[in-house]
């Protein structure tokens, strides 16, 4: 018998980055669910736009994903203040967890952005007030990102992060009011205004909801990674 | 609409299932690749502690 093979005492220790939970199970599977009945409801439940026809259904996940990196952007500087205020490393790694998935989240905001655009507008991209804040925005947590990778000292890259983090976050009500503030090619904030028909706006509301408790099971997941990172680091210390 | 606006529609949506599962995959291998280094450290660390706890008994 290979003794090797025996899990050690120390290996049974439960970790931060432990196991998968029933919470974690259960919201995997509200968003597998979540995301059918989404699907369903963009695609068939909402009727065809007059004007645009079928492709103004990407409106449904291309508002939500935008909506969810404002939610994920707001997370950074949230856990970015609190982390400067106590200096807590649990908010940093939420911080930076929830800065890896709004970068996700915005890249495929531009992404379906180009592509609702070439049809409707003639173009993939136009230096448009909308597009351009978003673009920026992007950049500003791509930065954030490359700024925790690459920074030698833990504790002054956790610093430095935090305040990009609060100074960037600014650039989320830019984003949202530059429809307002510039002439723009970008629509008009159609769902604030109540200007969506009832149907639209329930297809609207499913993927908001499914796309929101994914975003919590991919935190979750996120930040479990970092714990792992951090225990890991802990020991690789302790080892010397 | 024009049957080839449709190709926008199916890009759009499907490059968006597709990241999601791409990100989802590379961080279910992260998580268990960083498992599987902190089992090989732990028991390590183990190993060497018997190896000390051993030389010391000896000593």
């Amino acid at each position: 018998m290979n003794v090797r093979t025996l899990p050690l005492p120390n290996e049974r220790q439960e970790t931060r980055g432990g196991t998968l939970t029933w919470l974690d199970g259960l919201l995997a599977g509200s968003s597998a669910v979540g995301f059918v009945v989404a699907l369903y409801a963009a695609f068939v439940y909402a009727p065809t736009e007059a004007v645009q026809g079928d492709v103004q259904r990407i409106f449904y996940f291309h508002v939500s994903l935008a909506w969810l990196a404002y939610l994920a952007f707001f997370v950074v500087f949230l856990g970015s203040i609190v982390y400067l205020w106590k200096r807590s490393e649990w908010w940093d790694i939420l911080a930076r967890s929830s800065a890896e998935i709004g970068v996700v989240l915005t890249t495929l905001v531009l992404i379906t952005g180009s592509l609702w655009g070439r049809p409707i507008w003639g173009t993939w991209w136009t230096w448009d007030a909308r597009l351009t804040t978003t673009l920026i925005l992007w950049a500003i947590y791509v930065v954030y990102l490359m700024l925790r990778a690459y920074s030698s000292d833990r504790m002054r890259g956790a610093r430095y992060g935090a305040i990009l983090g609060i100074i960037g976050f600014a650039d989320v009500p830019i984003v949202q009011m530059s429809v307002v503030w510039w002439r723009t090619l970008h629509p008009q904030p159609v769902i604030e205004e109540g200007a969506l028909p009832p149907q639209m706006l329930v297809a609207f509301m499913i993927s908001l909801v499914v796309f929101t408790v994914f975003y919590v099971f991919l935190l979750r997941i996120r930040v479990r990674i970092e714990w792992l990172k951090e225990e890991i680091a802990q020991l690789q210390e302790s080892e010397g | 609409m024009p049957p080839q606006n449709l190709v926008y529609l199916f890009a759009a949506y499907s490059i968006i299932m597709v990241v999601l599962i791409g990100y989802m995959l590379f961080l279910s291998q992260q998580i268990g690749d960083l498992r599987n280094q902190l089992t090989a450290l732990r028991r390590q660390r183990s190993e060497g502690n018997s190896a000390q706890a051993t030389h010391g008994n000896r000593g």
